[in-house]
């Protein structure tokens, strides 16, 4: 049986003395396409932050690529594309390489150069999201829309294996939401890239991932398996749309 | 140039494109990450220092990196106990420094000719020890920003990417609050502690208006800089001006020619 890229167990953590997440447990396998659902303040956020190192939980273990998290040194294979992402100073002065150059690190190290291949390969990814045309423009005059797939090409520049991102399709209209998914299902099939994701957009989820998470009262659920599956009505505490799995 | 025979002036104009480089390299990254008030806080740190060194009878250059550097250091080490609060970290370093300079000011008996110069700048005061000093400075600073450009545009841009990616932000973070206390005390001697600041600032403020990329806003705002210490120099010498405020008074000029330029450009363009 194939064994997870991502395992956390037993995960704990919370502000002032409230627990966010109680034992919240979760595996991520290679391959998966993954939405991490919940209402607002179920710990969706700090359980991804946790899975990319960005917090300590208080409680808990996790694996990264079968390496305990404290360990773990390769964190190029780990893109993370946060939830204030576009949300950044729309006046800093970068352009859209120069944006995508800076996530070079975890390829070249401290003090490392960026040579011709770098370079290259910076263009690459950028044409790959359709954003080549624009690598000379300042990333801050870009709308929304393109801002998120300028980040989409910062975190695949270090060819991560998995690719974490924090409610991505908000604030951007609903063909650039179109060409999202078209781009993520095309990163998870072809290129392989284990897509994680963190939404509130449950009818957009039902279309596009393979396996969706519940977060509710501290704990995950698998969703979709049909058994000992929550009821989402129950956790959002209000009516939202089923789901309707095609996979 | 005529004013360019006596040593003096030759140390000043040394000293001052040390300064015109190094001054808008490290304010480019003190401003993108919206610190400008650190200037003005290790500026007074720096006058604590001299007043040791004043008081101590050392060198007060010495003085002056041994409590700038300090106060760096304390700045960073503060901001965890305040992390929703990164300014406040700043405030707090800012009063103790004031406080500690004004006490040791009065300690030392010291409010003399050449605290006045440390305040204000001057260019008869810049000795061959200092420019020695402000070179080893200047050249330590530029090869650092060369060494880690993408590590601390990186953190500029967006430091939870940075530390995701693997960078040791906190002591990348620390480093380079300890360049820009070294580049505030290779600066003091000519542009004065009450105006480094604005050497950080107006430069890279002038080249945000017209720059088209990160690199192209380090670039204009040295040569922003440099044009002002220049033109504040030359001024100085002629006018028998306080250099720092004339260098300040001619970036401040420069910032409102370009911030013009570029309205009366884009309402052409309309």
């Amino acid at each position: 049986m194939q064994s997870p890229i991502i395992k956390a167990k037993n995960i704990r953590f919370g502000y002032e003395g409230r627990n966010i997440l109680d034992g919240a447990a979760l595996e991520i396998y290679q391959g998966d396409f993954m939405a991490i659902i919940g209402p607002n303040g179920s710990g969706k956020s700090t359980l991804m932050k946790i899975c990319t190192g960005l917090l300590k939980p208080m409680q808990g273990s996790i694996e990264l690529f079968g390496k305990d998290i404290n360990k773990f040194k390769e964190w190029g294979r780990i893109g993370y594309i946060p939830q204030k992402a576009t949300s950044f100073n729309q006046g800093f002065p970068a352009t859209v390489e120069e944006v995508v150059k800076a996530n070079l690190y975890s390829r070249v190290g401290l003090m490392g150069r960026i040579n011709k291949q770098h370079v290259e390969k910076v263009h690459e990814v950028l044409d790959l999201v359709g954003m080549l045309d624009y690598k000379d423009r300042l990333v801050g005059r870009l709308s929304g829309g393109q801002q998120q797939r300028v980040f989409i090409a910062k975190a695949l520049v270090s060819s991560p294996e998995i690719l974490f991102m924090d409610e991505p399709t908000t604030g951007i209209d609903a063909n650039s939401e179109k060409d999202f998914y078209a781009l993520m299902d095309d990163l998870n099939k072809e290129k392989n890239i284990t897509v994680v994701m963190v939404t509130h957009d449950v009818g957009a989820v039902s279309k596009n991932v393979t396996r969706v998470i519940c977060l509710s009262r501290g704990k995950a659920h698998e969703h979709g398996c049909g058994v000992g599956e929550p009821n989402l009505n129950e956790l959002y505490g209000h009516e939202v749309a089923p789901l309707i799995h095609n996979h | 140039m005529e004013m360019l025979q006596y040593d003096f002036m030759q140390r000043a104009f040394v000293a001052g494109i040390l300064i015109s480089i190094i001054c808008p390299v490290i304010g480019t990254f003190v401003v993108l990450r919206r610190l400008s008030m650190i200037g003005d806080t290790l500026s007074h740190a720096s006058l604590a220092g001299i007043a040791a060194g004043m008081l101590g009878n050392f060198y007060p250059i010495w003085g002056a990196i041994l409590f700038s550097v300090a106060a760096a250091v304390g700045i960073e080490k503060l901001r965890k106990s305040f992390p929703q609060y990164a300014e406040l970290s700043i405030s707090i370093v800012l009063s103790a420094s004031i406080g500690l300079a004004v006490l040791m000011i009065s300690l030392a008996d010291s409010f003399n000719a050449d605290l006045m110069s440390f305040l204000f700048g001057s260019i008869i005061a810049v000795t061959s020890r200092d420019i020695v000093i402000m070179a080893g400075i200047s050249i330590f600073i530029i090869i650092s920003v060369i060494l880690l450009y993408k590590e601390l545009l990186y953190i500029a841009f967006d430091e939870e990417g940075a530390a995701l990616a693997g960078m040791p932000t906190e002591g990348l973070n620390i480093f380079f609050t300890v360049l820009t206390a070294l580049t505030i005390v290779a600066a003091m001697r000519v542009v004065g502690i009450l105006m480094i600041s604005s050497m950080l600032v107006i430069p890279v403020a002038t080249s945000m208006q017209i720059s088209k990329s990160f690199k192209s806003t380090m670039l204009n705002s040295v040569a922003f800089g440099m044009l002002a210490v220049v033109a504040g120099l030359i001024a100085s010498y002629y006018l028998n001006l306080a250099p720092g405020g004339a260098i300040v008074v001619f970036s401040v000029i420069i910032l409102l020619v370009v911030i013009a330029s570029k309205k009366y450009t884009l309402k052409r363009a309309a």
